[in-house]
């Protein structure tokens, strides 16, 4: 009904919710009793740890280039069949493709599961069935990430508007055609992203998974 | 019998929301069928069971002398176009692919993985694009267009689908007034030259009058009208969009305005 008079302004519970969270924060600090004094005091040592890489050792270059390759290879890799495993995956787990209710949470759970197996676990795993060497760290890294990437690909599909999967539907297009001609176009640009996200941390992670193996190796 | 028939059709939205009350409709082929109503009266649910987009909850609905059921949803989509509101193209597919989308029906997945087309559905598309006048456009992207040549593409992407029944669900919607009368003109043109039946949701009265064989109107999700545009009078019209004879005939600009 219309009316003359401005009804009251909504409340806004923001300071509320801002006061509640920083509260909860210091009770943390409290709690874990972290002691801001301590990182000043480890200024000193971490300032004599960095002031090391003014200083680098370039004695070993051919290997250490060698080593810097292996490390990208690993991680292209990975993520190259992170890509294929999370490309499979997400039209199952994205609402508006995924054939019914059993699909949607066999792939939702299916992706939970990698990404919660850390890949330096994985890596151990592989690197004593396999031994030494790239070829575990890509399988680590691959299932690991496969797991991120397949669920930003399905939420990107569950973004796209419901009506290009409509027209689709309406020309009787098959679940592969709606993938191919009405999801990958639409949600290309975000994808790309967040596949250059995953090789870079992939690169990141290729190193730490190689470090670790060997300081372990048995 | 009629070439799409319904019978006693209900639709029941899971929310308990009922959109379509008892509807009985039986539409010749070839004609151009305008349907009118307030929002939310049921024109897009009507329009969207007869593809089973929405499919009905209740009642049979048959085309062509084929009834629906869930399991030919997809073969009796294949040759019904749909032409949306929002066009739904795919933006970043330029002209030619968006219209080629018409042919996927009759491709096998294998060969839509990496877009191939043969050679026979690039001469279908063509000919689709020459209809709406837009070849020079084939190879520009979807969204490159304006809203009237995109609604075009629409038109042609249902045409490629070799159709003998158009449904148009608020076609001119988001047009202007020129774009809005090109796309009625060419949907008219491709029903009376090409005999497809075209069914089409209108917010204009005077649209629906002017290129319409037949009107239907519906509100609150019953069949309130289906006449003749010559038997859709003054105080019919005020009847279906629940305004009082004495607005619509004093100022029919009002009318518009209340849809």
């Amino acid at each position: 009904m219309s009316t003359n008079i401005l009804p009251p302004k909504p409340k806004n519970l923001f300071p509320v919710w801002l006061s509640v969270a920083l509260a909860l924060l210091w009770f943390i600090v409290w709690d874990l009793g972290v002691d801001f004094k301590d990182l000043l005091y480890g200024v000193e040592d971490m300032t004599e740890y960095f002031s090391r890489y003014g200083t680098p050792n370039f004695s070993n270059i051919s290997s250490y280039l060698y080593l810097m390759v292996q490390t990208l290879v690993t991680a292209f890799w990975g993520t190259t069949l992170a890509f294929i495993i999370a490309a499979t995956v997400a039209p199952y787990a994205a609402r508006p493709l995924t054939p019914n209710a059993v699909t949607y949470r066999f792939a939702r759970e299916l992706l939970n599961f990698m990404r919660a197996m850390p890949d330096l676990l994985l890596a151990l795993i592989f690197v004593s069935s396999m031994g030494l060497g790239p070829l575990p760290g890509v399988l680590a890294l691959s299932i690991h990430t496969a797991g991120f990437l397949g669920k930003f690909f399905a939420e990107n599909m569950e973004r796209v508007p419901a009506g290009k999967y409509e027209a689709l539907s309406a020309v009787g297009a098959g679940f592969t055609q709606k993938i191919v001609f009405a999801a990958w176009p639409s949600m290309l640009r975000e994808s790309v992203g967040n596949i250059l996200y995953i090789f870079d941390r992939n690169v990141r992670m290729a190193a730490i998974c190689a470090a670790t193996a060997m300081c372990i190796r048995p | 019998m009629a070439y799409i028939s319904l019978r006693a059709v209900h639709k029941t939205y899971p929310n308990g929301y009922c959109a379509l009350k008892n509807i009985n409709l039986d539409i010749e082929a070839g004609q151009f069928i305008a349907v009118l109503g307030p929002s939310g009266a049921g024109k897009s649910t009507l329009l969207r069971a007869m593809n089973a987009l929405d499919p009905a909850t209740q009642g049979e609905i048959s085309i062509d002398g084929v009834t629906l059921n869930k399991k030919n949803y997809r073969k009796i989509r294949a040759h019904i176009g749909m032409v949306f509101q929002q066009f739904n193209l795919v933006d970043r597919l330029n002209v030619m692919t968006n219209v080629l989308v018409g042919r996927l029906a009759e491709r096998s997945w294998l060969s839509s993985l990496f877009y191939l087309f043969p050679k026979t559905d690039y001469q279908i598309t063509e000919a689709a694009l020459r209809e709406v006048d837009l070849l020079d456009k084939a190879w520009s992207r979807a969204d490159k267009l304006s809203g009237g040549q995109q609604q075009r593409v629409g038109i042609a992407r249902a045409l490629a689908q070799q159709p003998k029944l158009i449904l148009a669900d608020e076609p001119i919607a988001s047009l202007d007034p020129k774009a809005s009368e090109e796309v009625l003109t060419l949907l008219r043109k491709i029903c009376s030259e090409k005999g497809i039946t075209v069914i089409i949701n209108l917010h204009q009265v005077e649209y629906a009058k002017q290129y319409a064989d037949r009107i239907i109107a519906l509100n609150a999700g019953w069949l309130v009208f289906d006449g003749s545009p010559e038997q859709l009078t003054a105080a019919k019209q005020a009847e279906i969009y629940g305004t009082t004879y004495e607005e619509t005939s004093h100022e029919p600009e009002l009318v518009l305005a209340h849809t």
